[in-house]
């Protein structure tokens, strides 16, 4: 076999036990890789309902059959597991270095099971596997521990971690890697704690070999082409990163702004690209192989908010920032830089912050159990929260368990703005209502990672369609979900993929993305198989859900969208409309009107039926 | 209807309405919330002075068979706007009647798909007709998220 090692290392952590096994092809070819191999494995050896925090919890690190080769940002991987933030499953995507080396050390998939007496991590350089004491840098932030890891095994290898917040276990716990890229969401990071597992340190120079080295090598030349091409016209991505977004989002009304009170902010010129690029950006940081380059070093040289490092990201900005009236740039630089020292999502961060302020605004709770005011747009209070939440002292105990148990604990569970108990990003579904039943169905739980139809509503990619409509929405995220099931069980970055290796039809077909996993696995695949494959992974997911607890009772949104209409801007007015397009997406998924795939769909999909 | 463009970035929120049978300007902030009149004066030079304290960049315009509309350009497009745009919004007079489209070919961007183009942060035909304050918005489909 070509493109996958076809390999498995599964380290059980409480007998410090290392294994390797073989993956039946048949199951590769079926499952794709990455995303999709890692849920047959969880789905099949796992109980759904164990719980997140417990050993009985599988953590697996996946990479797909495209990651390590020459694809244009063929450098991710997925981390894979049951989450303690939503009950429902969790797959977080990160870049950076670390999934290419990962790979290289000969192993497909990492599984991590069971939970380490004493704090650990895992060193992997091919076939020499070691958990080690990890003593020393427990503690220690994301920054240090990497620069630790890497001096006492080599500077040719790459760290994934988790920083205090993983370690005290806050429900936003991201694993960093390359210190500054993040399996962000779902608090993968707390199993990664929960396990006594510090970090994982990969390395190693098996490349897995191609089934056609010569032809992939032509089709990443000529995708990387066209990628130059609009980065010479003047790509957004290349210049600003994604920090150009508060901008077009603030312009539709469905920017977050003060926990989706509103749609706009007053102060956005504040904290968009354009501040950012001119205050405080210092050069582009792109991931292994990547030609677009979003990613951005930037510094606040001096100050009270001094620091160094990357971000932020338009998901930052919209949630530290806009979510929380947040409108000092250089603060909101220096709480994403903290975010990533401690390891944590910025998102579930910031808009948990930010339900702690309407809370607090509104008198629901005091200053005296949260030790300060905290009011929106205090972003002192905003900072002294990040940190009060990853080592768990004080109010920050509350604030770690997330916006949806922090506002029912205080008898206002209407403030959360949460499916699945994960809180929104970036777009409010009030104003792109496609986005609405992404969120409400969504395997993960709120995410527009997970099938980001805001390229249709609000990027016109491929094209723009209207995102106050309902009409056609059904079809058009059933679409996006399978497709971005099928980029994250390749291994590649959606950033890219969906503008460069899938077709512009009205709906994204996935003909070149195809190509590439044949040229690398030599699996033969059609587009339509590829379609079908990713429709397997996101029908598995949902009977994992289902099986977990969190089924079609959570297809759901919160009361703040479903009852109040947003007070301004474009989409004025308007709520999220999402009985209009539940049941028609439950017939194009091949589900039951309750929610439930049917049998004919699971036989269809080749899945187990019980 | 006139829409602030002050250096707060507000807008729209702060607006100002003369209505064509009166001769008083009403002068708005909807900063936060509902709109709210917070003055109602006698259109003279006096009511600029003040209005500029609210909104400083205030310029009454007044031509027959014009009006004033706004092109905002996000991110890249910012280039394709003269120097005297704040925050990438530039006011323009253009002749009663001029379309979505018409407006927007004035400025050096692609028409076509590689431009989303939203009419007060609506999708609309690009054949739609202005109104007096609306804001045409174009930016590059170069997605994000």
């Amino acid at each position: 076999m070509y493109g996958w090692h076809l390999k498995i290392l599964r380290v059980n952590l409480t007998t410090h036990k290392v294994t390797t096994e073989d993956v039946d092809p048949k199951i590769a070819r079926d499952y794709l890789g990455g995303r999709g191999w890692a849920i047959h494995y969880l789905y099949k050896e796992m109980n759904p309902a164990v719980d997140p925090l417990s050993p009985e919890n599988m953590l697996i690190f996946a990479t797909g059959p495209l990651t390590a080769t020459p694809a244009p940002t063929g450098n991710r991987y997925m981390v894979v597991t049951k989450s303690p933030l939503t009950g429902a499953l969790a797959h977080s995507n990160s870049g950076g270095e670390f999934p290419t080396w990962m790979k290289r050390t000969g192993f497909d998939l990492f599984i991590f099971e069971g939970r380490a007496s004493e704090p650990v991590y895992v060193l992997v350089n091919e076939n020499q596997v070691e958990v080690r004491s990890a003593a020393h840098v427990w503690g220690k932030d994301t920054h240090e521990t990497t620069d630790i890891l890497k001096a006492e095994t080599s500077q040719e290898a790459r760290v994934a971690c988790i920083g205090p917040a993983g370690e005290n276990l806050a429900l936003m716990a991201a694993i960093m890697n390359d210190k500054h890229r993040a399996a962000a969401r779902s608090g993968v990071g707390a199993v990664m704690g929960s396990k006594n597992l510090k970090a994982v340190v990969a390395m190693g120079n098996k490349n897995p070999p191609l089934h056609d080295t010569e032809g992939m090598r032509a089709i990443s030349v000529e995708t990387s082409k066209n990628v130059g091409a609009d980065v010479k016209k003047g790509s957004n991505m290349r210049i600003y990163g994604t920090s150009y977004v508060p901008q077009v989002t603030n312009t539709l009304g469905i920017l977050p702004t003060r926990n989706f009170l509103q749609g706009t902010f007053e102060h956005v010129h504040n904290v968009d690209g354009d501040a950012l690029k001119d205050q405080y950006l210092i050069r582009h940081t792109p991931c292994y192989r990547c030609p677009l380059s979003c990613g951005r070093l930037t510094e606040v040289p001096d100050g009270p908010y001094k620091g160094k490092g990357e971000g932020p990201e338009y998901e930052t900005i919209s949630s530290l920032g806009t979510g929380c009236g947040v409108s000092n740039l250089a603060a909101l630089v220096k709480a994403n830089y903290l975010c990533n020292e401690y390891g944590m999502d910025t998102i579930t961060t910031g808009m948990t912050i930010a339900v702690a302020m309407e809370m607090y605004e509104k008198g629901y709770i005091s200053e005296e159990l949260i030790g300060m005011p905290l009011k929106f747009g205090d972003h002192d209070a905003m900072i002294a929260m990040i940190k009060k939440m990853a080592y768990n002292e004080g109010f920050g105990k509350d604030l770690a368990m997330g916006s949806y148990r922090l506002a029912e604990k205080y008898g206002h569970p209407e403030l959360a703005v949460t499916t699945r108990k994960q809180e929104f990003p970036g777009y409010d579904p009030r104003g792109s209502q496609g986005m609405g039943l992404l969120y409400a169905t969504s395997n993960k739980g709120a995410s527009h990672m997970e099938g980001d139809v805001a390229y249709e509503e609000v990027f016109g990619v491929p094209v723009k369609e209207n995102p106050h409509s309902t009409e056609g929405k059904p079809e058009l995220v059933k679409h996006f979900q399978d497709s971005f099931a099928l980029i994250d069980s390749s291994g590649l970055c959606v950033f890219v993929a969906i503008r460069y290796v899938f077709d512009k039809n009205r709906l994204i077909w996935p003909q070149t993305l195809a190509a590439m996993m044949n040229l690398s696995t030599g699996a033969g695949y059609t587009p339509e198989e590829v379609m079908k494959a990713a429709d397997r992974v996101y029908t598995l997911e949902r009977m994992f859900l289902i099986k977990a607890g969190s089924g079609p009772e959570w297809d759901v949104l919160p009361y703040r969208m479903l009852h109040e209409p947003l007070p301004d801007g474009p989409a004025k007015g308007m709520v999220a409309e999402l009985d209009k397009m539940l049941p028609e997406f439950y017939e194009k998924r091949g589900w039951d009107e309750k929610g439930y795939p049917t049998k004919e769909k699971l036989m269809e999909l080749g899945l187990p039926i019980n | 209807m006139r829409f602030c463009q002050c250096e707060l970035g507000c807008e729209p929120s702060v607006v100002f309405d003369k209505p064509r049978n009166s001769n008083a300007v009403r002068i708005f902030v909807s900063a936060y919330e509902t709109p709210a009149m917070i003055g109602k004066l006698p259109f003279h030079t006096g009511i600029v002075m003040r209005a500029k304290r609210v909104c400083q960049s205030f310029l009454p315009r007044a031509r027959i068979g014009q009006m004033m509309i706004r092109i905002k350009m996000i991110a890249n497009y910012r280039a394709v706007l003269p120097p005297e745009a704040k925050h990438g919004v530039i006011e323009i007079d253009v002749p009663d009647g001029t379309t979505v489209y018409e407006a927007i070919s004035r400025f050096d961007i692609p028409l076509n798909d590689e431009s989303v183009i939203v009419l007060n942060g609506l999708t609309v035909d690009l054949n739609t007709p202005l109104k007096e304050g609306d804001m045409v918005t174009a930016f590059s489909a170069i997605a994000g998220g």
